[in-house]
């Protein structure tokens, strides 16, 4: 189907306008509003819209500025055919002519045009509207995912792809079926999240395998209880039988060890009777023996006695002798060192006067040196005053301030003779005249020297003006020789002296005086007069300390002889030194003496005391054991007859313990410890055995009860039905997870084997849309085209990796959605049209690529002439023609 | 002399528990009981003076109380006295069912004929002298009949005949239990070697199902119904034996075919699928057209295209109605034939059928689990598309 041209009569904008349209390629351009988009509006009504019609796909074609009805008409190819379509719209005019025909009206002319076109010609307006919409891009939609259009198209497209795969055919009406079959179920079977369906057979089987599995586990353990409860039963009862026959033995060997407890009590009360019996002869025995003892070691005590005191007693006396010499002695002693004590006293006290007289002399003489130094001292401050004093009357000329005023005297001089070689001299050699300078004579023979301008006369007549040599440098020199003379008087006057020479002179006098004092002054820091005057009031403070203490001294000492001075002192000081270190000796040898007679007094006193004390103590014992031995003797007999008694406590002693021996042995043979322990041992081995006998009583109650049967049912039946219930459900379970497996199995294949099929046979589209695409994206672009459940899938487009790989169409941007969308529609026509007999569909594109940038529109173009090239008709409606320029289309322009 | 039943293995009270219908199980238990009273006929018509039951009465040491009412009931509908040990099964020991009061109550209510004898010791009777050797636990290690090696002077019995009653294995009997619980080892073993051959008339035993002569007086009497698929051909179960004893002499063994059910056995291989009528005709040429009155073991191999495995299934579905039980080792593998093969993988007009059969064809190939799975998928496909 091809456009050949289209008139428009009032419709809209357009009171009338016809356009022609290139086979391949045409542009139209325009600016805004201009009726583009209304032109290709007016073409998709005349081919879909009834002419015959109401509402508002009508209303809106009218135009509001043109008079009459709007009318399209359009010259096309079909079938091999040229066709002129005319409809004037509300006027139920519609003539459809092919060449060297005649003219179609009406109805027949609607549904020719149908027919031709291929849709129903029965449909009502909305779906005619809808028509082509793959071919027909209108503005604004260019960016809809194509899909839904292909969709639409599918049956169209289906039965062209299958005829373009050849052998690849997607799927029969059996293959339908029985994949849904199955599709059903595994619905039956399964959650859409894949779990097991309640209520399906799967999910029975599997549960009433557990409950199988649950069920033997129960009766198992039921029929393992009964078991156990058999052996506890047997094994208790067994044991029991042991049990008893050992505690019927134990009680008999409990029988035997108390019968012997019994006798062995009576013998350990006959024991401690016996005991008692050999204790009583014992203690007699020993009274007896305890009398005799004491009688001989009483004699033998008063024997010793008698013969100890006799040499004790003397020694007494001795000892009480040798204490009186002693003590005499120790008296004689405290006299002789109380007499030389006193005169040691005496030396010391003569001793310590010529002492304090030495120490007097020794100041007095040094208070003597001291006002010497003060003298001295004296005169030299006497000096450095009057030298003083002499230097305040000179100037104060210093050397500093000397050398100044000589250096201003210099610079007087300087300036003095630089301004008399200025000056003129003016020397009368002979005059006859009266010769004056500046009005002062200078007489023949005297020079006058003139520093400034001066008038000479020469008597009366001759007046000369002398101008010396300089100009102006005249008047400076003069100038700095008074300022140099005021600056020395000024220095002079300073200190106040009269001339530079004089200055000279003060300052040698100033100079001397200054070395003079230096000296004096030298002198007094050598003798350090600041102390002397301190030293002279110590040394004062201690004569009169001195002094008195002599003083004191002497008075106390009557014949005290006072030297008369500091040799004497000294001589006198030796010879009493000499005289106490004789009578010290004296004292200290007399205290040695002293005090070694009395530690012997000491000692004799202490052995005399002990001796007395011994002597009283043995002579008090003696006296005891005389009257003690006469009491027992008195009490006891002589010694025949403490003999006799003696011999017969010894025999009723060995009586009582044989008898004792007796018994002991008695108790030995029943072996009291072994029979006390066998019966605690045999009491325990008792109470065990009971506890043990009553323990497996209990356990054979309790395992009869529990093998008593109830009768209801035989655990062993229940068991084995159990066992062989849990096999069959496993069994049936294996079965329908078998088949369930399967049902899966097929499922997967199914849905595999329909997109193989989908994929081989939706290629042909897919590389079509491939074609387009590489055009604008390159060679690695591709397409992938999916149709599952009679519907195709999202378009997925794939980029090289770098690009960013697969994308599906919705995740691409507002440009190349346009594009992406642009090649599939492309394709689709490319592939719809080979049901066409010219092989060719009209494809419209109104300003579809606005959201694409200047470098793909320019792609776009390439894309656009590949599908033109390949028999597409495209007409691109754009407001920028000159973009669409490179695509080399015929041009129309409006407006 | 004397004549009397000899009989053992009654297991009143077995569960089947591997019969999966509850009816079905209930018939086998109840033909336990209905053979007793097919006893009382050949009681009265051979004049038997007593019925012997060398162990396991009962099949467990705990039956329920329905079960020993029943037995109570028909043993006291036999009229002579019935002479039972325990086995190892009602082991007569702790908890065991001869101690129970409801059992010794229903006893003395329905079965005063019962006497059961758990000691070891000589009981007299009228017409002879019973020597029991009852099992008091389920596995006894020594020889229970070791107290009649030495035994105590019988001459005081004169001339009756000496019957011992025994339970177990013996030792010229393969050395194996025929018990079903058993593991093949060697249990309750009885030496009949070791007794004295002049001592004893006949020695009744229980324990193997099949009736069996292990001495010269002495026999297994079997089972007098079936409980189970055979083993081994000699195996001769569902009799009961009638002796006639005399002292001193050999005694007179008349063996009566007692047991009604019937347990088949049938292993087939699948050389094509043409074998399936084959198998038909064999399995027909068992059971007949009853219905509950066989229990058949079929083992089968082989391989089978899809249609034959389906009619197979038919089939299996079928006996499995009409048997009590039917105990199925199906070892036959799926192996859909090339024209089966074509018919899925060859449909032009429907390709993704054709694809999918492709894909499990290459799956179904080998033993692994997922192998198992692509035949069963196969199976299925095959199915769904001759239905829709």
């Amino acid at each position: 189907m091809r456009l050949i041209s289209v008139c428009v009569r009032n419709y809209r904008v357009h009171r009338e306008f016809m356009i022609s349209f290139d086979r391949s390629r045409t542009l139209i351009g325009g600016p805004n509003e201009v009726g583009k988009s209304t032109l290709i509006e007016a073409i998709h009504r005349v081919l879909f819209l009834k002419a015959k019609g109401t509402g508002k796909p009508y209303e809106l074609m009218r135009s509001m500025v043109h008079v009459g009805v709007p009318e399209v008409e359009l010259q096309f190819e079909a079938g091999g055919q040229s066709w002129t379509l005319r409809k004037q719209f509300g006027k139920d005019s519609a003539t459809l002519t092919r060449a060297n025909s005649p003219a179609l009206r009406g109805d027949a002319a609607e549904t020719e045009l149908a027919r031709l076109l291929g849709y129903d010609a029965a449909t009502n307006a909305t779906t005619r509207l809808a028509q082509w919409s793959h071919l027909w891009v209108w503005q604004g939609e260019a960016g809809v995912d194509p899909v839904s259009q292909a969709t639409a198209q599918k049956d169209t497209l289906v039965a062209r792809l299958q005829s373009m795969g050849g052998s690849a055919v997607l799927q029969s009406a059996l293959d339908a079926q029985v994949a849904n079959r199955f599709a059903d179920a595994m619905d039956l079977l399964f959650t859409k999240t894949n779990r097991i369906k309640v209520g399906s057979e799967l999910e029975r089987a599997t549960s009433d395998a557990e409950q199988a599995k649950i069920t033997l586990a129960l009766a198992t353990e039921r029929l393992q209880s009964l078991e156990s409860a058999a052996n506890q039963f047997d094994d208790a009862t067994n044991e029991l039988v042991t049990v008893r026959a050992s505690l019927k033995k134990l009680k008999d060997t409990a029988a035997e060890l108390q019968a012997k407890s019994t006798k062995l009590l009576e013998l350990q009360h006959r024991e401690v009777g016996q005991e008692h019996v050999v204790e009583g002869a014992q203690r007699e025995r020993m009274r007896l023996g305890t009398v005799l003892t004491s009688i001989t070691k009483l004699q033998q005590s008063v024997l010793t006695l008698t013969k100890q005191l006799e040499p004790q007693s003397e020694k007494l006396e001795s000892a009480q002798y040798a204490l009186q010499v002693t003590d005499q002695s120790v008296q004689s002693l405290e006299a002789k060192q109380i007499a030389a004590a006193e005169l040691a006293a005496v030396a010391r006290s003569r001793h310590q006067v010529a002492d304090l007289s030495v120490r007097y002399y020794v100041l007095k003489d040094r208070e003597a040196k001291l006002h010497d130094r003060a003298a001295v001292i004296e005169n030299r401050r006497n000096l450095i005053q009057s030298y003083d004093e002499g230097l305040a009357k000179l100037p104060p000329v210093d050397q500093t301030s000397l050398k100044k005023l000589q250096s201003l005297d210099a610079k007087l001089a300087a300036a003095i003779t630089t301004l008399q070689a200025m000056a003129a001299g003016i020397e009368v050699v002979a005059a006859k005249e009266t010769v004056l300078v500046d009005g002062a004579p200078v007489a023949p023979g005297e020079t006058q020297i003139v520093t400034e301008d001066s008038a000479v006369t020469i008597g009366s007549a001759v007046r000369l003006r002398i101008t010396p040599g300089g100009g102006t440098s005249l008047a400076s020199a003069r100038a700095a020789v008074n300022a140099a003379e005021s600056k020395l008087h000024q220095g002079l006057c300073d200190l106040e002296v009269g001339s530079v020479e004089e200055a000279i002179e003060v300052f040698a006098a100033r100079q001397s005086l200054t070395n003079k004092r230096a000296t004096v002054q030298a002198e007094l820091s050598g003798i350090d007069a600041d102390s002397v005057a301190g030293e002279q009031r110590d040394v004062a403070y201690q004569l009169q300390e001195l002094a008195a203490s002599l003083e004191r001294k002497t008075a106390e000492m009557a014949v005290a002889p006072m030297p008369k001075d500091s040799a004497h002192a000294r001589q006198m000081f030796a010879r009493f030194a000499e005289d106490l270190a004789i009578r010290e000796s004296d004292v200290a040898a007399l205290q040695a003496s002293l005090k070694s007679a009395k530690a012997e007094l000491k000692a004799l006193e202490s052995s005399a005391r002990q001796l007395r004390t011994v002597v009283a103590a043995n002579s008090e014992s003696l006296r005891d054991q005389q009257i003690e031995l006469k009491l027992l003797t008195e009490a006891h007999g002589d010694d025949a007859t403490r003999n006799a008694t003696m011999i017969a406590a010894s025999s009723a002693l060995d009586t009582a313990k044989k008898s004792l021996d007796d018994i002991k042995a008695a108790i030995g043979e029943l072996g009291p410890e072994e029979l006390n322990a066998d019966s605690v041992r045999i009491d325990r081995a008792i109470q065990s055995s009971q506890e043990r006998q009553n323990e497996l009583q209990t356990r054979i109650e309790l395992a009869k009860q529990l093998l008593r049967s109830d009768g209801v049912d035989d655990p062993h039946a229940e068991h084995a039905t159990a066992n062989a219930k849990a096999h069959a459900s496993q069994r049936y379970l294996g079965g329908v997870q078998r088949k369930a497996d399967a049902v899966v199995l097929l499922n997967r294949l199914f849905k595999e084997q329909q997109s193989q099929l989908s994929d081989l046979f939706t290629q042909p589209l897919a590389e079509a849309i491939t074609g387009y695409l590489q055009c604008v994206f390159g060679p690695e672009a591709s397409a992938e085209v999916k149709l599952e459940d009679d519907k195709f899938k999202e378009l997925q487009f794939s980029r090289s990796a770098a690009s960013g790989g697969t994308f599906l169409f919705s995740s691409l941007s507002g440009g190349a959605k346009e594009q992406v969308a642009a090649a599939f529609r492309l394709a689709m026509a490319e592939v719809l049209a080979q049901d066409e007999p010219d092989g060719c569909l009209p494809l419209v594109f109104d300003d579809a690529f606005t959201n694409s940038d200047a470098g793909r529109v320019d792609r776009l173009q390439r894309m656009l002439d590949r599908a033109a090239t390949r028999g597409l008709q495209i007409i691109v409606l754009t407001c920028q023609p000159e973009v669409y320029a490179p695509l080399g289309a015929s041009a129309q322009m409006l407006g | 002399m004397v004549k009397f039943l000899h009989t053992a293995d009654w297991q009143l009270g077995k569960p089947f528990a591997s019969v999966p219908d509850p009816e079905k199980r209930a018939h086998l238990q109840n033909e336990r009981l209905m053979v007793i009273r097919r006893m009382a006929t050949w009681i009265v018509e051979h004049e038997l003076s007593f019925v012997v039951v060398a162990g396991d009465l009962f099949d467990s040491s705990s039956p329920s109380k329905m079960t020993l009412s029943a037995a109570c009931s028909e043993i006291g509908a036999l009229q002579v006295p019935v002479f039972v040990i325990p086995g190892n099964h009602d082991h007569g020991g702790t908890g065991g069912v001869w101690k129970q009061a409801f059992f010794e109550r229903e006893r003395d209510a329905l079965a005063p004929n019962l006497r059961v004898l758990l000691q070891p010791e000589p009981i007299e009777i009228d017409t002879a002298v019973l020597l029991p050797c009852p099992l008091l636990r389920r596995h006894e290690s020594s020889d229970l009949t070791q107290w009649l090696r030495f035994p105590e002077d019988l001459a005081r019995f004169g001339d009756k005949p000496r019957i011992v009653i025994a339970h177990g294995s013996v030792t010229d009997f393969g050395g194996f239990s025929d018990d079903d619980e058993s593991d093949g080892n060697a249990v309750n073993f009885l030496d009949l070697a070791r007794l004295s051959a002049a001592e004893f008339d006949y020695i009744a035993l229980g324990d193997w199902h099949g009736a069996k002569q292990v001495a010269a007086d002495a026999w297994y009497s079997g089972t007098p119904e079936l409980d189970r698929f055979v083993k081994g051909g000699d195996h001769d179960p569902g009799n009961v034996l009638i002796v006639n004893a005399e002292r001193g002499r050999s005694s007179q063994i008349t063996q009566i075919k007692s047991g009604a059910i019937r347990w088949h056995e049938l292993a087939f291989d699948f050389a094509d699928d043409d074998a399936i009528d084959a198998l038909q005709s064999t399995v027909v040429g068992l059971i007949g057209a009853r219905v509950n009155q066989d229990l058949l073991r079929l083992q089968l191999n082989g391989t089978l295209g899809i249609a034959a495995a389906t009619r197979l299934e038919q089939l299996l579905d079928t006996w499995t109605s009409r048997l009590i039980r039917l105990k199925l080792e199906n070892q036959t593998t799926l192996a859909p034939t090339a024209d089966e093969v074509n018919a899925m993988t060859c449909r032009a007009g429907d390709p993704l059928v054709s694809r999918v059969a492709t894909r499990l064809c290459d799956l179904a190939v080998g033993e692994s689990d997922e192998a198992a799975v692509a035949r069963v998928a196969l199976r299925e496909l095959f199915a769904v598309c001759h239905t829709v």
